[in-house]
């Protein structure tokens, strides 16, 4: 079995956690709005980690849409589509007339960027060397139904792409609606495209911790599905689930913010306001950190001894007092002894804590209840 | 028939000795609304109870009671009447949460237990709280 690679999104309010435990992730992923944002912030990171990361190009334009944000306006204009916007709508008659200039662009943003913009940076000792994205992203919408016009254009976008993409490693974005997991055979099939690379997904609004049984089946067989290309695949937005799926060789890398993006829901604006949470790592969920110290208070065995912790001091402390940087140090902590575990261990232990937590699941029912349902469907699998 | 209709009765049921507040605003982040909260009168470290008031669905009112153990020393589901033959009072005694009826007035059907749950930190932040609004400055000790 191997151990997925953990990549994270870059938020510019977590630079020093990531520089600090930068042997506790194996990657980062920049979204297009945090580069033109804040790209000085994003080209000190990732000189500084010396890590691999990629580009999420087109993220914040899944749903053909664009706000007039200041990041968006020069977004549109890299990606050449400036024209293509009206009234914050990608119109996908103009966008179609535009194809070839847009994939271009975007793909051309992902390779040069970066290192254009590192002008200057040799001032401080950092060299514009190494600053090469590890793979390129195709430029993609969700998809939102099998025979859709959203798929073909992505389809479209993709074959583009891999005209282009030379000698570098060109992965595609699978972005579709949940309903479509259960189309998993004819959706995937649509992907067997020679020059592909490896493939992102991005299931939308999928919670690992929040689905029933049967949707996280249908999951599981998705991945067993895209698996079969035999091509390396990233889940954008996946948590400690997806960790347990990487050790079953169905994931390679999984991909999340720090404590927040394990899933997205594309159409909900995200506020970037940061509410305390706490990782609880026997229950391997992100819970707020109010119901994190009850939960502890009920069953101290859940108290994590780790550094970060230790220093925080959850049970202690106003919560309006805890550093917010320690919690997430705990968590990338927390993450990456995840992934260093043996899958046996971490089930068993995943089961222990179950049983555990038998007197109190109806009173945290909200906090507890994924661990159930994923035993049940990890069940199947380890029973073959 | 609203929650709320339910309040003046156990209002009634604790004024005499407890200062009695309705929906109550936890000053912390959890953004969570005691139906009624009771605060001991004339005590040095008083009591305080929390009561959480449903109309018929107790499930729902058990776990926001369970979640008030750990701020006040004693927690109640309060139910109307009619719906109080669907609790599972089993499980209201195994967290030793009371239980209350409503209807021409507000019974103890099940007395509370002292929460060993109650995190001191959160007691004494609601103490605080309810200080200021009694209009205590600090100078006296409590209530």
């Amino acid at each position: 079995m191997t151990d997925p690679k953990i990549y994270y999104r870059v938020l510019q309010t977590d630079g020093e956690v990531f520089k600090g435990l930068r042997n506790c992730y194996d990657g980062l992923v920049i979204e297009a709005s945090i580069l033109e944002q804040f790209t000085k912030f994003t080209l000190s990171l990732i000189s500084t980690v010396e890590k691999p990361f990629f580009i999420d190009p087109t993220h914040k334009l899944v749903l053909r849409t664009l706000d007039e944000k200041e990041w968006a306006i020069k977004v549109a204009e890299a990606f050449k589509i400036s024209e293509c916007v009206e009234e914050g709508v990608i119109l996908i008659d103009k966008l179609k007339e535009n194809l070839d200039a847009f994939v271009k662009a975007t793909i051309a943003y992902q390779r040069n960027k970066i290192k254009m913009s590192s002008g200057g940076l040799e001032l401080f000792g950092i060299s514009g060397s190494g600053l090469e994205p590890e793979i390129i992203v195709a430029p993609y919408f969700l998809i939102d139904g099998i025979h859709s016009e959203s798929f073909e254009l992505n389809l479209e976008m993709l074959r583009k792409s891999i005209a282009l993409k030379g000698d570098g490693k060109l992965y595609a974005v699978i972005a579709i609606e949940e309903y479509l997991l259960s189309e998993a055979e004819e959706l995937i099939s649509k992907f067997e495209i020679e020059g592909i690379d490896g493939f992102c997904v991005w299931v939308s609004d999928f919670r690992e911790e929040g689905e029933d049984v049967k949707i996280l089946e249908k999951y599981v067989e998705f991945f067993k599905k895209l698996s079969k290309l035999k091509k390396p695949i990233m889940n954008l937005y996946g948590g400690a689930f997806s960790v347990l799926l990487g050790k079953l060789g169905l994931i390679d890398c999984v991909v999340q913010g720090i404590a927040y993006g394990e899933h997205r829901n594309p159409y909900i604006a995200t506020t970037g306001r940061y509410t305390k949470t706490y990782y609880i790592p026997k229950i391997h969920k992100v819970v707020p950190l109010y119901r994190a110290q009850e939960l502890i208070e009920t069953v101290p065995e859940l108290k994590c001894g780790c550094e970060f912790c230790v220093e925080a001091d959850i049970m202690n402390t106003p919560v309006n007092r805890i550093r917010t940087d320690l919690l997430k140090k705990h968590y990338v902590l927390s993450r990456w002894k995840e992934k260093q575990r043996d899958f046996k261990e971490l089930y068993a232990n995943m089961k222990n804590t179950t049983q555990l937590l038998d007197d109190v699941f109806e009173e945290f029912w909200e906090q507890l209840r994924h661990l159930k349902n994923w035993e049940e469907v990890l069940d199947k699998i380890v029973e073959g | 028939m609203r929650e709320s209709s339910l309040y003046p009765k156990i209002f009634d049921l604790f004024s005499d000795d407890y200062h009695v507040f309705l929906q109550y605003k936890i000053q912390d982040c959890s953004r969570r609304e005691i139906d009624v909260l009771c605060v001991e009168k004339e005590k040095v470290n008083p009591d305080i109870q929390a009561i959480e008031v449903k109309i018929s669905n107790w499930k729902i009112g058990y776990r926001q009671a369970y979640s008030r153990l750990f701020y006040v020393d004693r927690s109640y589901l309060a139910i109307s009447r009619e719906h109080l033959n669907n609790v599972d009072c089993e499980i209201l005694k195994k967290h030793g949460i009371g239980l209350i009826t409503v209807d021409g007035s507000a019974e103890v059907i099940l007395d509370a237990e002292r929460s060993d749950r109650t995190m001191k930190r959160r007691k004494e932040m609601i103490l605080q709280d309810i200080m200021k609004r009694l209009g205590y400055d600090g100078s006296k000790n409590i209530l």
